[in-house]
């Protein structure tokens, strides 16, 4: 027997609340699954290696510099302003955050050689702490100035690394990947539709 | 493909906004929490502050329940203010710098108690650093002992022994180093020894005795020329080492002798912890006045030294880069440098102040007291004028009749040029236990006056208490004959002056203690036991005396008979080196006829 059309409104509002209130209690559960499956998808297949490989060059400067700081206010900018991919570099400054912590006696010494040891660069901070806006960069900091100079040297070699790794990835790994027993049962099992259920698009 | 992303500026924009709303929001408590951590970081014990309100728009900062922890007791607070209010210039925040154009501070209160500990887990080691280094340097300050038992009592002479004197010490270390130095030089003699020379100086000089050059033909003169020549050079490479050593041995012979004559320093040293160990004091004012107020003194100038000290640290003179600390965070903090350039700005810097200090209850101190400063700045090279600090006491009450302070610090060059001038009338004095007496002195209301003046490294200054309303109270000091003397003379004194006098390093003066009360006692003393100290002085002087006498003749005697016995060998080298050399001169003169 069919229900009446106001009977199912109802119902379709009350289940349409509750899935929405048991989203909303999973809700950083579901983001990092969002994540994950974004990141998956990128390395996978959005955008081409070298948008990934940006992506990731440009997200490892959050990861090895301070985050709070002024320069890292201008990649966020720039990241999402040029048509870089986003999941590569959160996974940019996932993967070099760690790495960012263990360099910083590194970085300080390398900030200190150049902010306190070597005289003859001493009139060229004195002149940048003196113009408005820059001393907000916190560049005067050994490790802020010292892991900023690191990033910039380390860049280009992310950049290419990235771009050959996804390159790499995609028409080598994938393909052998998605062929493997593993996988496919993986894709046949409730959890991969549990995966699914959480896809936007 | 394209390569900028459009759609992306307006989440951008509103990201940016909303950050910046959120920064606008949270402004307040960044501000707060930035006072709080700074400000524990620097004293070292907690500091709170109730709200802070930053109004960017107006340019206006108002802060609300500050309260700074004593280091020393943290249930205690080292000042407690209501309310600051001060006027930012923004301009100067975009080079984030901040120069206050006036700030307002009222409601200043002292000593009040805490309702919870101020005291932090692990404080910054280096904000207690100074503190310690200027105790360190107050107990290397030595103050000497006044006690008047030994006056009247038996002087046991044996207590005296060799192995509490440093005169024996010091004279046995000087004969070391005269046998040392004896065994040395001869050595050195015997290196040099000119008798070859002198041998073979000889030999031709008396081969060529008679000889012209009608004998030796022009061949054999020019030979003779030429090993003469080479002979003397010989001769005078002799002397100038025999003369070198000379000079050596002079100089070692006068710093021996110097040491000799130290040894009277040593047994002046030695008298006086004589006195000490028999508890006869010494009856001289100069030595009583810091047996006395010493202990004081030293309380009081400890303060002044770490503010002094302070001033410098946190004021710097110059523009060098100075380094800092970073800031706390998850990552490594590493260190700041600041880069200040002339005409710029500070990092702090506050045009004008003014303190309204009330001191509340009962006390001679309490009242309304003004205090203003002008041209504070955290680099007084980059502000370009010194800081200027005055206070006075607007509302008196029962309190002080003036109260007035003018301070310079000028940290514009190099060389720091600070000056502070202090009085104070009609404020209650402390009251002093004297030392090795007992009898307490209150020195009741009178005129407190410091000054002080710091150029370079080198510090002088004074502080003097003077009152003409002291009483005494006795307390349960018991009769008998020295201390009735004592009571009679210092229950009669009522104008009291005491003045401290430093000079020297700022690291470390020099304490100097002058008070009429030491006078009096020294005059009274000496007056009414006169025999009584000459008696037992003498028989100290006496048993130092005899102590010491053999080891400072002996160290002198060696001495002299190492002096005696290198110099007469070097003056013997020389002059037979002399003769062979004049005799030699002799011989080419006599070639040349």
């Amino acid at each position: 027997m069919e229900a009446k059309p106001e009977v199912r409104d109802m119902t379709s509002r009350v289940v349409t609340h509750l899935y929405r209130r048991e989203k909303r209690s999973h809700f950083p559960v579901m983001l990092l699954l969002r994540l994950l499956q974004k990141l998956v998808r990128t390395l996978n297949s959005d955008g081409t290696p070298g948008q990934v490989a940006l992506g990731i060059a440009m997200g490892s400067a959050l990861g090895l510099t301070p985050l709070v700081n002024l320069h890292n206010v201008l990649i966020i900018a720039v990241v999402f302003l040029l048509n870089v991919s986003l999941p590569a570099a959160m996974l940019g400054w996932i993967l070099f955050a760690p790495v960012g912590f263990l360099f910083d006696p590194w970085f300080d010494a390398l900030g200190r050689v150049l902010l306190a040891d070597t005289p003859g660069l001493v009139p060229m901070w004195t002149a940048l702490y003196n113009i408005p806006v820059v001393p907000l960069s916190n560049y005067n900091n050994t490790v802020v100035l010292g892991s900023l100079i690191g990033w910039i040297v380390l860049a280009a070699p992310i950049f290419y690394l990235a771009r050959w790794g996804v390159g790499s990835y995609r028409t080598k790994v994938l393909p052998r990947l998605l062929d493997t027993k593993v996988f496919k049962l993986l894709k046949a099992s409730k959890l991969y539709n549990l995966y699914q259920l959480f896809q936007t698009d | 493909m394209r390569i900028f992303r459009w759609k992306a500026v307006t989440p951008l924009a509103l990201l940016l906004g909303l950050m910046v709303i959120g920064w606008y929001f949270l402004l307040d408590s960044t501000v707060r929490r930035a006072i709080e951590v700074v400000g524990t970081e620097l004293v070292g014990a907690k500091v709170d502050l109730a709200e802070a309100h930053v109004r960017l728009a107006d340019g206006s900062v108002v802060l609300r329940g500050l309260e700074v922890t004593n280091p020393d007791a943290p249930m205690t607070n080292l000042v407690q203010i209501d309310e600051i209010v001060a006027d930012l210039r923004l301009g100067p925040l975009l080079r984030k710098k901040i120069f206050i154009d006036t700030i307002a501070v009222r409601g200043v209160r002292f000593g009040t108690a805490r309702e919870t500990s101020g005291a932090i887990e692990n404080p910054d080691p280096r904000s207690g650093a100074l503190r310690r280094l200027i105790s360190e340097w107050a107990s290397s300050v030595p103050v000497p002992e006044f006690g008047i038992a030994g006056l009247t009592g038996v002087v046991n002479v044996a207590a005296i022994r060799p192995e509490n004197l440093r005169t024996p010490e010091v004279a046995l270390r000087i004969r070391t180093a005269a046998d040392s130095v004896r065994q040395l030089w001869l050595g050195q003699l015997q290196s040099l020894d000119p008798a070859p020379v002198i041998d073979s100086a000889r030999a031709l000089a008396q081969r060529l005795q008679g000889s012209s050059l009608r004998s030796l033909g022009v061949q054999g003169v020019v030979r003779s020329v030429q090993s003469v020549r080479r002979t003397l050079d010989g001769v005078t490479v002799a002397r100038n080492g025999i003369e070198q050593l000379g000079q050596s041995v002079g100089e070692g012979i006068r710093t021996l002798r110097e040491e000799v004559a130290g040894l009277a320093r040593a047994r002046a040293e030695d008298l006086a912890n004589a006195r000490n160990l028999l508890q006869i004091p010494s009856l001289d004012a100069p030595d009583i006045s810091p047996a006395l107020f010493g202990q004081v003194a030293l309380a009081r100038i400890q303060p002044l030294l770490y503010w002094a000290q302070m001033a410098e640290r946190y004021i710097p003179p110059g523009l060098d880069p100075r380094r800092r600390p970073g800031p706390s965070r998850a990552r490594l903090a590493g260190s700041s440098v600041e880069f200040p350039q002339e005409r710029g700005y500070a990092a702090l810097t506050v045009a004008f102040a003014e303190i309204d200090l009330q001191l509340g209850g009962e006390s001679a101190a309490a009242g309304r007291y003004r205090v203003q400063i002008v041209d504070f700045s955290s680099s007084p090279s980059v502000h370009g004028r010194p800081i200027r600090i005055s206070a006075s006491r607007t509302d008196a009450g029962a309190g002080p009749d003036a109260v007035h302070l003018v301070a310079v610090l000028d940290h514009v060059t190099p060389h720091i040029h600070d000056s502070v001038n202090l009085r104070i009338a009609g404020f209650q004095l402390p009251s002093i236990t004297l030392p090795g007496i007992g009898f307490r002195m209150d020195l009741g209301h009178g005129v407190n006056e410091l000054t002080l003046v710091r150029s370079g490294d080198s510090l002088t200054g004074s502080w003097l208490w003077s009152s003409s309303q002291v009483s005494w109270d006795r307390g349960s000091i018991g009769s008998g004959r020295v201390n009735d003397i004592l009571w009679r003379t210092l229950s009669a004194l009522r104008n009291v002056e005491v003045e401290v006098q430093v000079a020297g390093n700022i690291t470390g003066p020099r304490l100097a203690v002058r008070s009429n009360v030491a006078s009096a006692i020294s005059r009274s003393l000496r007056g009414e036991l006169a025999n009584e100290i000459a008696a037992a002085e003498q028989r100290v002087r006496d048993e130092v005396e005899r102590l010491v006498a053999q080891p400072i003749a002996d160290a002198r005697a060696s001495v002299n008979e190492v002096a005696a016995t290198v110099q007469r060998l070097v003056t013997q080298h020389q002059e037979r080196l002399d003769e062979v050399k004049a005799e030699l001169e002799a011989r080419l003169r006599q070639l040349g006829r």
